[in-house]
C-alpha cells in the first residue's frame, strides 16, 4: 500500500498548476462572462504538458502517461477551468479511440491535426431519443455506392459546433440492437448541421445538436469493425468516470480555496467569519468531502493502470464525486453569502460548470443501477 | 383544527394564478435571457390590485392578509421567480417601512402610487461589508439644517435599477450597534446618488443594484419612524417576508415538480415511460411529501401572523426548510430530465438556478438555524 503520489507525480502536477494560474486563470473570467468559445491558439497552449494525446505511446505521439497523471494534470486543469478541461478532453478521448480502432491509414491521416491541436474532436453518441437506453440508437448508417449515408440526429455533442473530426456512433442494422452499431469518422466538410445549445454551465465550450440528412461518409471511414461502434464506445466508460472525480476534485479544490480565502476576510459581528463555529464546520466537511473524492478517484486510477477491472470502482468515484462536489459548491456560495450570488466571485461559476457532471457519463441513477448489479448479481433493468 | 382555505381565500387563489399563468409565466424565459424587468407588469398588477395585498382599503390596498400575500408569492413565483421577486419586494420591503413608519404625507406621496404600480419601490439594507450583522450599518447620515447628509454605499438593492425610489437604512450616531440607526426615503434624483446593476446566477429578470451615496442630500421629512431607532423597526416585520419567501420557495418548488411529473410521463428510455422505474417514482414521490411539508409550514406561519400572534420561530422555520426544499426539488427535477435538464430549451435550468437565492436573502439559512435556536432558549 502506497497512498503516496510519485516524485514525478506531484512535480507535474506542480508543473501544470504554476502554468495553469500564470498563463490561463487571468482570462478566465472576462471569456465566461463574454460567453466566448475556447479558442484553438488556447488548447494548443496546453500541448507540451501532454493534455492532448499524452495517454498514448511514444511512438504515436504520445507521452505514456499513467491515467492517474493524466487525471492529476485534469484535476489541476478543472481547478481553473471546467470548460477549458471539456474542449482539451474530449478531443483527446478522440485521439485514444482513433489510436486504438483505427487503420495504419486512419492514424496517419487522423491523428496528427489532432495531436498539435489543429484540429478539435467530438463523440457523438447521444440522441434527442436516447440518453441512458444507449443501445436503441436511431442514427442510421446505409451503405450505398461504397459510401455510407448518415441520417439522424444527435444531441449534447461537446466540441460539435466548433470540432472537425467527430466520431459518429450510428445503427447499421436495427435489428441486432447493440450488434448492429458502427463508429464512422465524420469531418465537418462532410455536410452536416450543427444547432448549438445554449445550457447552464461550461458556457466556453459549446455543445451542439448535430442533424445528419443524407450525409455521404467515405468507406474508408468506417472505425473499427461493423457491429462493434458501441461496444468501443463503451470501453471507455470506466476510464471516463474515473477521469469526472478528478474534474470534480478540481472544482472542489476551487471552491474550497474561494471560500477559505473569504472566510478569512470577510468581517462580520467584529471578526472574520470563519472564526465561526458555523462556518469552521461547513470548511472542514468541504475539506473533508474532497479528500474523499480524490482518493476513490485514485483508487479507480490505479487500477486501471494496474490494468485490473474497475467498473464498480469506477462508478462509485463517479457517483460519490459528482454528488459531493455539488454540496462543496453549495456550501462555499453559501459562505460567500449574497455575493456568493453574484458574478463578482467566481463560486456562482463553479455552482453552474459542475452541476452537468450528477448527468454526464451516465446519471448518477444509472451509476447506482450499475453498482447494485455488480453487487447484487441482479439486474433491475433489462 | 381546519386545514382549507377560507371562500374568498380560495378565490384569490384562482384569480392569482390566473393572472400569473397568463400574464407572467409566458415572459419568464425572455426576462431571464435579456436580464431585464418587464416593467408594465407593475401597473398591470396594480390596477388588478396586488400590490396593496398586506394593506388596508383607505391607501388602496385590499388587506392585510398575509396567507392572500403567501398565494400571490407562491402563484407567481410558479410562473417565474424573477419577475415574481419584483412584484413581492413591493408588497413587502420596498412598501412596509412607508405604511409601518411614514407620515400620512410620505403616504401619500409614496405608498398609494406603489399601490397602483405607478411607482417602485427599493429597500436598501445590505452594504458591502455588512451582511448578516444587520447592526453594523456603515452608511452615515449627517445632520446639516433641514436635511440629512448621507454617505456610504448599498448592495443587493432588490429592484434598485428601476425603482422611482428607495428605503435606505443609514447611522445617525456613530458606533451604536442597534442604537442610533435611521430610515430614509431616498429619490434616485436626488444629487450624490448613483447606482450600478449587479449580475447573477440567477431570477435574472428582477434586477439588483448596488447604490453610491456621496453627499446625498435628503429632506428631514423623508425619514420613516423614529430617529435612531430604524434596526427595531426593520427588524419588528421581518417574520412576513421570511413567510413569503416560504411561500416563493413553495411555487417555485411546484413548477419544477409539476414540469418533472409531465416529462417523467411522456419520456421513454428501455421501452417504458421513464416514469414507471422506481427510481423515478420515490424521487416524484419524496418530492411531493417535501412540498406539501412545506407549504404547511408556511401557512401555519401565515395564519399566525394574521392572528397578530407571535411567529419568530415559525416563519424562520418556514423560510429555512422551504427554501432548503425548492434546492432539493430542482436538484431532482433536473436529473429527471437528464441532459435536458442542464439545457437552456427546458425551464428546469432556470428554476434550479432560481431557487438558490432563497436560501440566502432575507437572513441565510445559517441565520434562521441561529434565529431558530435563540427561539429554543440557547
Amino acid at each position: 500500500m502506497d497512498m503516496e503520489l510519485s516524485e514525478e507525480q506531484r512535480m507535474i502536477k506542480e508543473t501544470v498548476r504554476r502554468f495553469l494560474e500564470k498563463e490561463v486563470r487571468p482570462l478566465v473570467d472576462e471569456q465566461e462572462k463574454a460567453v466566448r468559445p475556447i479558442s484553438k491558439e488556447l488548447v494548443k497552449k496546453l500541448i507540451p504538458f501532454g493534455y492532448l494525446g499524452g495517454l498514448l505511446p511514444e511512438e504515436a505521439g504520445g507521452a505514456e502517461l499513467s491515467y492517474t497523471t493524466y487525471f492529476l494534470m485534469i484535476e489541476e486543469l478543472s481547478r481553473v477551468w471546467p470548460s477549458l478541461r471539456a474542449v482539451v478532453s474530449i478531443s483527446n478521448s478522440v485521439l485514444t479511440h482513433i489510436h486504438d480502432y483505427g487503420t495504419e491509414a486512419q492514424r496517419k491521416r487522423f491523428m496528427p491535426s489532432l495531436l498539435c491541436g489543429e484540429s478539435i474532436g467530438f463523440f457523438a453518441l447521444t440522441e434527442p431519443n436516447v440518453g441512458s437506453d444507449t443501445s436503441s440508437i436511431e442514427t442510421r448508417a446505409t451503405l450505398v455506392d461504397g459510401r455510407w449515408i448518415l441520417n439522424g440526429t444527435k444531441m449534447f455533442i461537446t466540441n460539435g459546433v466548433e470540432g472537425d473530426i467527430g466520431i459518429v456512433i450510428a445503427q447499421t442494422d436495427k435489428s441486432k440492437g447493440i450488434n448492429g452499431t458502427a463508429a464512422l469518422l465524420v469531418e465537418r466538410k462532410m455536410g452536416y448541421r450543427a444547432r448549438p445549445i445554449e445550457k447552464m454551465g461550461l458556457v466556453c465550450s459549446p455543445l451542439a445538436e448535430l442533424i445528419f440528412e443524407d450525409c455521404e461518409v467515405p468507406q474508408e471511414n468506417l472505425l473499427g469493425k461493423v457491429g462493434d461502434g458501441l461496444r468501443q464506445g463503451l470501453k471507455f466508460l470506466n476510464s471516463a468516470r474515473a477521469m469526472v472525480a478528478f474534474i470534480a476534485a478540481g472544482v472542489a479544490q476551487a471552491c474550497v480555496d474561494a471560500a477559505v480565502e473569504y472566510a478569512k476576510n470577510r468581517v462580520q459581528f467584529g471578526k472574520p467569519i470563519g472564526a465561526f463555529q458555523l462556518i469552521q464546520a461547513k470548511i472542514s466537511d468541504m475539506v473533508t468531502l474532497t479528500s474523499a473524492m480524490r482518493l476513490l478517484g485514485l483508487q479507480a486510477s490505479d487500477l486501471l493502470d494496474k490494468g485490473k477491472p474497475c467498473r464498480r470502482e469506477a462508478s462509485m468515484a463517479k457517483l460519490f464525486a459528482t454528488e459531493n462536489v455539488l454540496k462543496i459548491a453549495e456550501e462555499a456560495l453559501q459562505i460567500h453569502g449574497g455575493y456568493g450570488y453574484t458574478k463578482e466571485f467566481p463560486v456562482e461559476r463553479y455552482y453552474r460548470d459542475i452541476r452537468y457532471f450528477t448527468i454526464a457519463e451516465g446519471t448518477n441513477e444509472m451509476q447506482r443501477l450499475m453498482i447494485a448489479r455488480d453487487v447484487l448479481g441482479i439486474s433491475a433493468f433489462n | 383544527m381546519d386545514f382549507e382555505l377560507s371562500e374568498e381565500h380560495k378565490i384569490f387563489q384562482r384569480t392569482a394564478a390566473q393572472f400569473a399563468q397568463k400574464e407572467i409565466a409566458p415572459l419568464g424565459e425572455e426576462y431571464d435571457e435579456k436580464e431585464e424587468y418587464p416593467r408594465w407588469i407593475f401597473p398591470r398588477s396594480g390596477e388588478l390590485g396586488f400590490l396593496g395585498i398586506p394593506y388596508p382599503e383607505q391607501y388602496g390596498g385590499t388587506g392585510p392578509d398575509t396567507i392572500a400575500l403567501s398565494l400571490f408569492a407562491e402563484e407567481t413565483t410558479k410562473a417565474d421567480a424573477g419577475i415574481a421577486m419584483g412584484l413581492v419586494v413591493q408588497n413587502t420591503v420596498g412598501t412596509s417601512p412607508i405604511y409601518n413608519f411614514g407620515s400620512e404625507e410620505l403616504k401619500q406621496r409614496y405608498l398609494v402610487p406603489a399601490i397602483r404600480g405607478e411607482a417602485i419601490g427599493a429597500f436598501a439594507l445590505t452594504e458591502p461589508n455588512v451582511g448578516s450583522d444587520v447592526s453594523a450599518v456603515e452608511m452615515s447620515a449627517r445632520e446639516e439644517g433641514e436635511s440629512y447628509i448621507l454617505n456610504g454605499a448599498k448592495t443587493f438593492v432588490s429592484s434598485g435599477m428601476m425603482a422611482d425610489y428607495a428605503i435606505v437604512a443609514a447611522r445617525t450616531e456613530k458606533g451604536k450597534g442597534h442604537e442610533g440607526i435611521t430610515i430614509f426615503l431616498v429619490e434616485p434624483q436626488s444629487s450624490g446618488f448613483t447606482r450600478k446593476g449587479l449580475k447573477k446566477l440567477g431570477i435574472r429578470a428582477q434586477d439588483i443594484a448596488e447604490f453610491t451615496f456621496e453627499d446625498c442630500h435628503v429632506p428631514k421629512e423623508n425619514v420613516l419612524g423614529e430617529v435612531g431607532k430604524g434596526f427595531y423597526h426593520l427588524m419588528s416585520t421581518v417574520q412576513k417576508t421570511r413567510i413569503v419567501v416560504g411561500a416563493s420557495s413553495v411555487g417555485l418548488a411546484r413548477a419544477a415538480f409539476e414540469t418533472a411529473l409531465r416529462y417523467a410521463k411522456e419520456r421513454r428510455q428501455f421501452g417504458q415511460p421513464i416514469g414507471k422505474f422506481q427510481g423515478i417514482q420515490f424521487k416524484l414521490a419524496d418530492m411531493a411529501t417535501e412540498i406539501e411539508l412545506a407549504s404547511l409550514a408556511v401557512y401555519k406561519a401565515a395564519w399566525r401572523n394574521d392572528k397578530g400572534e407571535q411567529c419568530i420561530k415559525e416563519a424562520s422555520m418556514a423560510k429555512l426548510y422551504a427554501s432548503e426544499m425548492v434546492n432539493r426539488v430542482a436538484y431532482q427535477a433536473l436529473q429527471i430530465h437528464g441532459g435536458y435538464g442542464y439545457m437552456r430549451e427546458y425551464p428546469l435550468e432556470r428554476y434550479y438556478r432560481d431557487a438558490r437565492i432563497m436560501e440566502i436573502f432575507e437572513g441565510t439559512s445559517e441565520i434562521q438555524r441561529l434565529i431558530i435556536s435563540r427561539q429554543l432558549g440557547l
